[in-house]
């Protein structure tokens, strides 16, 4: 979906988990700030829909690698998760 | 681990820059709540609810901002500046109390370093001779009195000097009777020097033997009178003269052939 300002960002994860996760959208900005320390995101200058400059988010190569890494991670767990349930009958 | 690392850096590199980043994040919030507040008017709101509405979903603008501005700098170090600038404020506020603080430190360190210097001096640097750790010294003890230290008979001396084979050599130096002599100089002026009255073998004892020159052999105990010059002096009195070796010198108005000149610094 390309770059994106932070205001973008939360509305998109507004829109992908529906209402089900309600997150203090200021939290975006300190978590976008350890991305940067990573430099698994890179920003650069755009224009906002409300016309005014604005820092645009990007995921880097070695984002892509990280974001990769977490969820290869995640899916393992989910997955170890989900047999664990199931063993264990519910 | 690396991820920290890559971290610390990172916050360092932001931290010159902050104050532009703290700026910028101020804007992208108000920019954001402004978008959000838009939002909701689109939706029929007043502009006041949108507004409180925008702020809400936000959360704590407060907390957000100084969040930024802590990742963006090297904390420990900054608290650390801060608490001595404090400090240092502290201190200026209560001159008595500084100096008071000051002094005492100060006599303390002062106290503790000129002590340890003497300690040094005496206990810990080795004597500046060849292997220090191989000369020991004599005394004569008291019978039944193991805290005296008297000095040996001359007679002692030469008994050990006969028998004691474990060593290279032995020397005697009349410690107790170390004393000043007057030395006339060729200009015509006299000058007190210190004299120390030693056996044959001391510079070798020492492995510290004159040159130019000699010290004193066996031969010179029967009287004969020969001094060794220090270095100092013979560099003071003789300008660093070779040829003043086996010349004849007045020493409080007795004669003394010079037998030579003991090593710089001994």
């Amino acid at each position: 979906m390309g770059p994106q300002h932070g205001y973008g960002i939360a509305r998109r994860i507004e829109q992908v988990s529906g209402d089900l996760l309600k997150l203090n959208e200021g939290t975006v900005y300190t978590a976008l700030l350890r991305l940067q320390h990573q430099r698994w995101i890179s920003t650069s200058w755009g224009t906002s829909e409300n016309n005014r400059r604005a820092k645009f988010y990007a995921i880097t190569a070695a984002g892509r690698h990280q974001l990769a890494r977490e969820v290869d991670s995640w899916d393992r767990l989910a997955g170890v998760i989900t047999r664990l349930r199931t063993a264990g009958g519910s | 681990m690396w991820t920290r690392l890559r971290a610390a850096i990172s916050r360092v590199a932001f931290a010159w820059s902050r104050r532009r980043l703290d700026d910028e994040a101020a804007r992208e919030i108000d920019d954001h709540i402004d978008l959000l507040t838009a939002r909701y008017v689109r939706q029929g709101m007043s502009h006041e609810d949108a507004r409180s509405a925008a702020r809400r979903q936000f959360g704590n603008v407060t907390i957000v901002r100084e969040e930024i501005h802590e990742a963006n700098g090297i904390g420990l170090l900054e608290h650390a500046a801060r608490d001595l600038q404090y400090g240092f404020r502290q201190l200026r506020g209560s001159p008595g109390f500084t100096l008071v603080v000051a002094a005492t430190l100060g006599l303390g360190i002062g106290g503790t370093t000129a002590v340890f210097s003497v300690v040094e001096a005496v206990l810990l640097k080795p004597l500046p001779y060849e292997e220090p750790g191989e000369l020991v010294r004599f005394y004569q003890q008291t019978p039944g009195r193991p805290d005296t230290q008297g000095v040996l008979a001359g007679t002692h001396f030469t008994f050990l000097r006969e028998h004691a084979t474990a060593f290279d050599d032995v020397a005697a130096a009349a410690n107790y009777s170390e004393t000043g002599v007057d030395l006339a100089t060729a200009d015509g002026r006299v000058e007190r020097l210190r004299v120390l009255r030693v056996s044959s073998g001391y510079f070798s004892t020492l492995q510290a033997d004159p040159a130019p020159g000699r010290g004193f052999d066996r031969d010179d105990e029967t009287g004969a009178r020969r001094v060794v010059l220090s270095d100092r002096v013979w560099r003071a009195f003789y300008g660093a003269d070779a040829s003043v070796v086996g010349t004849t010198i007045v020493l409080s108005g007795e004669h003394y052939e010079v037998a030579g000149i003991a090593p710089r610094g001994f």
